[in-house]
C-alpha cells in the first residue's frame, strides 16, 4: 500500500462517523487502514466493480462487505484518486452513496 | 470491469450538466438525468439528505444558486467515465456577502439507459461547504 501513496497525500472519507475526516501524510492514512482492519477483525472485502482513470485522476466503484461487532455492511463505495507524475495517489476521496448505513457501521 | 476514456459519451454528458448549470440552464442539466435519479448529499449539511427525480435536483439546484446568490460555478478540471460510471472532478466557487466558497469536489454517478441514475459528492473542505449552504 505505502508503494501507491505520495507522501503528502491528503485522505478524505466522507461521512458522520468516527473514521470520518481528512488525513495527510502516508502514516496517517497507513494508522487509518490498521483502524479499519482492527476494528472489523479483518473481515472487510473490497469487490471492485468498475474501474476508471487517465493519467491524472482514476475512479473506483467497489462493493463492501464486512462485519463488525454484530452489525453487517454491504454497500457500493466511490473512490476518487489524484495522481501525481509518478502515478501515485496524492489526493483521495471515498464516500458511499447509501452513507447512512456506513455511518452505523462505524458508530 | 471496463477501461475508461476521458471522451467517453458519459464524460461527456456530465460535461454538459457542468456547463448547463454554471449558465444557469438547469433544465438543460436535468435533461441528462434518468427521471427516476437519486442525489445524495454528504452528510453534516443544512441542506436535504436526499433529492429523488428530476424536480428534487431542480430543486437541489434551486437552492445552492439561490443561497450563492447566483454565483455558484461549477468547474470540470477531468472527468473518467465508463458504460455504467462517471467521477468528475470539479472546482466549485461561489460568493455570498462577504463568505467565499472555493472547493474541490469528486462526484460520482451511476449511469442508467435514460441518463445519469445514482450521483453523490464529496468536497475537499466539507466545513467549508456546509458553513456556506448553512
Amino acid at each position: 500500500m505505502r508503494a501507491f501513496l505520495a507522501e503528502d497525500i491528503l485522505w478524505h472519507v466522507g461521512g458522520k462517523h468516527p473514521l470520518s475526516g481528512d488525513y495527510r501524510g502516508v502514516e496517517a492514512v497507513l494508522d487509518y487502514y490498521a483502524k479499519v482492519r482492527e476494528q472489523t477483525g479483518g473481515t472487510l472485502t473490497l469487490e471492485a466493480v468498475d474501474i476508471l482513470a487517465n493519467d491524472d485522476h482514476g475512479g473506483v466503484f467497489m462493493r463492501v462487505r464486512g462485519e463488525r461487532e454484530g452489525k453487517t455492511i454491504d454497500v457500493e463505495l466511490a473512490e476518487a484518486l489524484t495522481f501525481d507524475a509518478s502515478g501515485r495517489w496524492v489526493e483521495y476521496w471515498a464516500l458511499a452513496d447509501e452513507q447512512e448505513k456506513v455511518d452505523a457501521f462505524w458508530g | 470491469m471496463s477501461t475508461t476514456a476521458t471522451d467517453h459519451p458519459n464524460a461527456q454528458r456530465m460535461r454538459e450538466v457542468t456547463e448547463a448549470v454554471t449558465a444557469g440552464n438547469v433544465a438543460v442539466a436535468l435533461e441528462r438525468f434518468s427521471p427516476d435519479l437519486v442525489w445524495y448529499v454528504p452528510a453534516g449539511s443544512s441542506l436535504e439528505r436526499v433529492y429523488r427525480g428530476r424536480d428534487g435536483l431542480q430543486r437541489f439546484f434551486g437552492t445552492l444558486i439561490q443561497r450563492s446568490n447566483g454565483t455558484l460555478r461549477p468547474r470540470a478540471e477531468d472527468v473518467v467515465a465508463s458504460e455504467d460510471h462517471v467521477v468528475i472532478f470539479l472546482r466549485i466557487t461561489a460568493q455570498r456577502d462577504d463568505v467565499d466558497l472555493n472547493v474541490r469536489v469528486a462526484h460520482f454517478a451511476a449511469v442508467g439507459p435514460d441518463g445519469l441514475t445514482r450521483n453523490w459528492f464529496l468536497p475537499d473542505d466539507m466545513e467549508a461547504w456546509n458553513r456556506f449552504f448553512s
